[in-house]
């Protein structure tokens, strides 16, 4: 190393202001001149202790908590807490309530993503795309809005079916939004996705090759940009995906824009699968009545769930001793492997321009890293 | 989408097009953007359908709900004078208040927006005005489809009226495991039911027990307040069950049959156990108590607890009073009576029965011989409707006959009956005899009369349905206006119908129609409109007393003016079991009070009781001290342990109390006030033989180690302050730890 190369040589700290990613997260980096030469993730910032306070809690009380655990794409968790528990106690669910659930996985999985290429957009400099997608997302907001009360903690699945039924015209009104959101595909195509500036921004930075995607344990849309089709709704089907017909988009080059592509077809499924939803959903009662939540013991149990998030494969691990509050819930963050040692990989050797960039096409989710 | 990568710079500039669109994000001038009809918004609360129960503060993930007592609110039988006030700092919005609320009265609006620098206004109590007293159309709102709530009682299972047409089995069968734990599972633990109970019992802390399946700790929790307790889960009147709040919008929880599914499960032979007696130091002094029942027996069993000898004097063969020889077999069966009676018994307290005191026993003699006296004779003389012809040979009083089925004497019964009144007591005897017409007739043909019409009779529902299938024809609303004799043989009874009973002012006044005649055909009449107490026992006493109006004037503790003498039961307070046993026991305080000279008799607040603890956890350290190097080395090192441990719960204890953080809460009053007797039979300092055994040495500590886990077991839910749950929980779990220790010795 020359004096020079000395002198260049400097460390940097980045966040915990969002840095290019969906919540506080921060990194202490080692550059050289633009190169980073190193970087090392440091979490933290959004440890609520989430695993501990569910274990001091009754377990319907949990429901307010669970979905706090990833903001963007809060209702994998909801889906798996129910499920788990489901699982544990032996509850039957309501055919109508598997639709509805799968119907606001879904939505849900589409905000996240609309939310993330416009991320994704910005961190190269394209914020109108962000301000598009952000705007449109506010769609699907109402749309939750509608159904559950809420707009962006849904409190809404719970064990034993979801809380409440379709409002009247719902459908229609979910049907309308997905034309909307179909027909602002073109326009983001024009403005992000095929615009040179974008793809040469985008190309060859933050390459997972497929060997490393899979030793690492990435999963969802990152890992399908290497080209694996891994994906938790057609590998191990849960709720009513098995009755759908929809398809897993995967690319071969495992870069930055790669990701994007992925993400931008996954919106075209899930809109897809939306319509197939409102189409064939059953009637009848969305909730099967559990005991009284002040008073109900889960019997003695543990149970594995997952689900596939937009960031990937998240899953919860839940035991009861057989009293009121679970004995112990682990939460398998799906960003917890891309967010983390991934993440430190790809900036390793990248230009300090295309660190939030990297970040951003990750899609990591800190609160599900911290938990 | 550029697959393969090849992109365009124009394309971006089609952009362009939107450049006249109206931005979606921004609304100027500001206005408030509206909401989906479902919107979680900010609370309100219909304040007059709110019973504050507490049930959303109690499910509230984030502590958000408190209840707070409302100036001018007074409390009434299944409504507090607490509404919840919300702190919308905590707030998460997750409406799960909304889905667990017991009356519906709790909802969301559609209101969303708040600005203040000031904190304290996010603090906020809901009323059905909205926050701002701004109208905004309701949001998430309570629906009966999710609704949390468990409305529908798990049925009880009877004999039909053919199976007990012709018998006193009892009828009601009583829960099974399975079917009490799911009645239990209902409960929300608001507590309006100990509000309403006569005798204060801890009705959500037996049930919580009953759900855990730990039956001794809800026999533990019923007999603080109720050494009756088999017979109240048989005949009580359920106030509790009234105000129950799941009884609003559903089915109430069947408490009583809770609380006998408890009793009966648990063995006689372990009563003593669960209550763990013996720490009791005689204090020398004697109470005569007559009469043996319900009153009696509940100030009985509290004064021996105390500590005092107590004798009670009974006119008849059995005790029991009204609940021996008043309520028929088929409701109380005498075996549930007894294992109720001999617990009481075997604590100790003497009961003399075939003892008439006026008779058998001076009045005098039990003044000079006892240093109280307690009188609970009751309502054992029968009231006549004086219409002519009562004094005919075949119009029976109620009472009497119902004391003679007891008794097992021959009574007469006919072909054709006619009851006079609309009470339980009238139930009672009219299926009683029923139940005789039908052994020795076969069927059944009687009549039951009431001047109140069906909607205001004074007997139970159930009752009266239950009379009905078992053959009972029911004319209410009709006064009797003479029994037709003709040759010295009863005819029936001539009736008019009643118009009315209560005057305006609501005084007994019943006007009639005297053209509506009716004659119910029968040969034998009985009179059960109402009782009324035969006191002569007491003599020239009864002139001294102060009277209070028609009744003795009696202070709090149910003393009277003359100090020696205590008056329970019935003839201060009734008309029922659970009213007897409050006041029975309320009485046993007063003469406690009044013996020792005591001036607390409840605590109220937190710090009272940890000074108690305190001064036991130090007790049981000096008393173990005392033995240390005596026994076995087993015992020994378990010893040294406890005194040492001993020491860190002292030190704990001492550390919270003058922690400046918790001192405030120091003060905060219990959610209801504890006997304080309760707590300090605990630290009555036990002179143990020098010599003792081994193993009763264990058993006593066992037992103070026992006490010890009960009084942390209810500290910990009296107190709503973390840090003193958490205190509490941790010594509870310690006591928990010594005992398993003890007993695995044993």
């Amino acid at each position: 190393m020359s004096k020079i190369d000395e002198v260049r040589d400097y460390e940097l700290f980045i966040g915990p202001n969002h840095p290019g990613i969906a919540g506080n997260y921060s990194f202490k980096m080692k550059l050289r001149g633009d190169k980073v030469l190193s970087a090392k993730t440091d979490a933290g910032y959004l440890h609520r202790g989430f695993e501990k306070l569910m274990e001091e809690r009754l377990f319907i009380q949990n429901i307010a908590i669970v979905c706090r655990i990833c903001v963007p794409d809060p209702d994998p968790n909801e889906n798996n807490y129910a499920r788990a528990v489901e699982e544990i106690a032996g509850i039957e669910v309501p055919e109508r309530a598997h639709w509805i659930r799968t119907l606001v996985l879904e939505l849900s999985r589409m905000a996240s993503h609309l939310f993330s290429l416009g991320g994704h957009a910005a961190t190269t400099g394209l914020y109108v795309l962000a301000n598009w997608t952000i705007a449109d997302r506010d769609r699907i907001m109402e749309l939750f809005e509608e159904l559950t009360g809420g707009r962006v903690y849904h409190i809404y699945q719970l064990p034993g079916g979801v809380r409440r039924d379709f409002p009247d015209g719902f459908g229609r009104r979910v049907l309308e939004v997905m034309d909307y959101i179909e027909s602002r595909l073109p326009d983001y195509d024009d403005l992000a996705i095929n615009n040179s500036l974008f793809i040469k921004r985008a190309t060859g930075i933050g390459v997972i090759t497929k060997e490393q995607a899979i030793s690492w344990g990435v999963t969802g849309p990152n890992l399908r940009a290497c080209g694996v089709a891994a994906d938790v709704r057609k590998d191990d089907p849960y709720e009513v995906y098995d009755k759908l017909d929809f398809e897993i988009p995967t690319m071969t080059e495992g870069d930055s824009y790669a990701r994007m592509i992925v993400r931008r077809k996954e919106l075209v499924q899930s809109i897809n699968i939306v319509r197939q939803i409102i189409d064939k959903i059953p009637s009848g009662p969305v909730w099967n009545k559990i005991p009284n939540p002040l008073k109900w013991k889960v019997p003695a149990g543990d149970a594995y769930v997952r689900t596939e998030s937009s960031k990937g494969e998240y899953a919860y691990y839940m035991v009861s001793d057989g009293g009121r509050k679970p004995y112990r819930v682990h939460v398998r963050g799906a960003s917890t492997t891309h967010g983390v040692h991934v993440l430190e990989n790809l900036l390793a050797g990248s230009r300090i321009e295309d660190a939030s960039q990297i970040m951003f096409s990750l899609d990591a989710c800190p609160p599900e890293v911290d938990r | 989408m550029s697959e393969n990568r090849k992109g365009s710079i124009l394309k971006p500039f089609k952009a362009l097009k939107f450049i006249g669109e109206k931005p979606v994000t921004i609304r100027t001038p500001f206005e408030n953007r509206p909401t989906a009809p479902r919107y979680r918004g900010f609370h309100v609360n219909d304040q007059e359908k709110c019973i504050g129960c507490g049930t959303c503060a109690e499910i509230c993930d984030n502590d958000a709900i408190r209840m707070i007592e409302v100036p001018g609110l007074e409390p009434k039988v299944g409504a507090s004078n607490l509404r919840p006030a919300i702190d919308y700092g905590r707030c998460c919005w997750c409406a799960l208040c909304v889905d667990v609320c017991t009356t519906n009265s709790l909802n969301m609006t559609q209101e969303y927006t708040h600005v203040s620098d000031d904190l304290d206004t996010f603090f906020m109590f809901p009323d059905s005005e909205g926050i701002h007293k701004v109208e905004f159309p309701l949001g998430y709102q309570a629906s009966e489809d999710s609704n949390f709530l468990d409305l529908e009682r798990v049925e009880m299972e009877e004999l039909s009226a053919e199976e007990r047409g012709d018998s006193f089995v009892e009828i009601v069968k009583g829960f099974s495991k399975e079917q009490a734990m799911a009645e239990a599972s209902r409960c929300v633990a608001c507590g309006l039911c100990t509000d309403t109970c006569p005798a204060h019992m801890n009705i959500p802390e037996y049930i919580e027990a009953i759900w855990d399946d730990n039956l001794s700790e809800a026999g533990r929790q019923i007999y603080k307040t109720n050494p009756l307790p088999e017979v109240c889960g048989r005949v009580c009147t359920h106030k509790c069950e009234t105000a129950c709040s799941i009884g609003q919008r559903g089915e109430p929880i069947a408490i009583r049959w809770l609380k006998r599914y408890a009793m009966d499960a648990i063995p006689a032979d372990q009563y003593g156990d669960i209550n763990n007696l013996k720490v009791v130091k005689p204090l020398g002094k004697s109470v005569a108590i007559v009469g043996s029942g319900p009153a009696g027996l509940s100030a009985a069993y509290y004064l021996r607890l105390m500590g005092y000898k107590v004798v009670m004097f009974e006119k008849y063969p059995e005790p029991g009073g009204m609940m021996r020889y008043g309520i028929p077999e088929y409701r109380l069966p005498y075996d549930a009576l007894d294992k109720d009676i001999n617990y009481i018994k075997e604590v100790g307290v003497e009961i003399k029965c075939n003892t008439t005191v006026g008779k058998d026993v001076n009045f005098d003699d039990l003044h000079r011989d006892f240093d109280v006296v307690l009188i609970a004779t009751g309502f054992h003389v029968g009231r006549s409707t004086r219409v002519p012809g009562t004094d005919h040979k075949d119009v029976f009083q109620a009472i009497d006959l119902l004391s003679k089925i007891t008794k097992g004497e021959d009574i007469k019964v006919d072909e054709k009956i006619v009851v006079i009144g609309g009470g339980n007591v009238a139930m009672d005897i009219a299926r009683s005899l029923a139940r005789k017409q039908r052994q020795k007739y076969g069927k059944v043909n009687l009549i039951v009369t009431s001047l109140e019409s069906r909607d205001i009779m004074p007997a139970d529902d159930e009752e009266i349905e239950e009379a009905t299938e078992e053959g009972c024809v029911f004319y209410p609303g009709r006064g009797p206006v003479e029994i037709v004799i003709e040759d010295g043989k009863i005819q029936g009874l001539k009736t008019n119908k009643c118009v009315s009973v209560f005057d305006e002012q609501h005084r007994f006044s019943p006007k009639f129609d005297e053209n509506d005649i009716k004659l119910l055909e029968g040969t034998m009449v009985v009179e059960s409109i109402g009782q009324g107490p035969d006191m002569s026992y007491l003599g020239d006493y009864s002139d001294k007393l102060e009277m209070d109006g028609r009744r003795m004037k009696v202070n709090e503790f149910y003393q009277t003016s003359m100090d020696w003498l205590f008056i329970a039961g019935d003839i201060i307070k009734g008309p029922d079991v659970i009213n007897g046993i409050a006041v029975g026991h309320q009485a046993a305080l007063g003469i406690d009070k009044m013996l020792e000279k005591k001036h607390d008799i409840f605590f109220h607040s937190i710090f009272q009781v940890l000074s108690k603890s305190l001064k036991f956890e130090e007790n049981c350290r000096k008393s173990n001290a005392k033995f240390e190097g005596k026994f076995s080395p087993v015992i020994n090192t378990m010893l040294v342990e406890m005194i040492k441990k001993s020491e860190d719960l002292e030190k704990r204890i001492k550390r919270l109390i003058e922690n400046p953080n918790v001192l405030i809460h120091l003060d905060e009053k219990l959610k209801r006030p504890q006997e304080a007797d309760y707590f300090e039979r605990f630290v009555v300092e036990e002179t143990v033989d020098e010599n003792i055994s081994e193993k009763d040495f264990l058993k006593l500590v066992e037992k103070k180690v026992r006490t010890a886990f009960g009084l942390y077991h209810d500290l910990e839910k009296l107190t709503k302050n973390k840090e003193l749950e958490f205190l509490f929980g941790y010594l509870k779990d310690q006591k928990k730890a010594q005992l398993e220790r003890i007993k695995k010795l044993l």
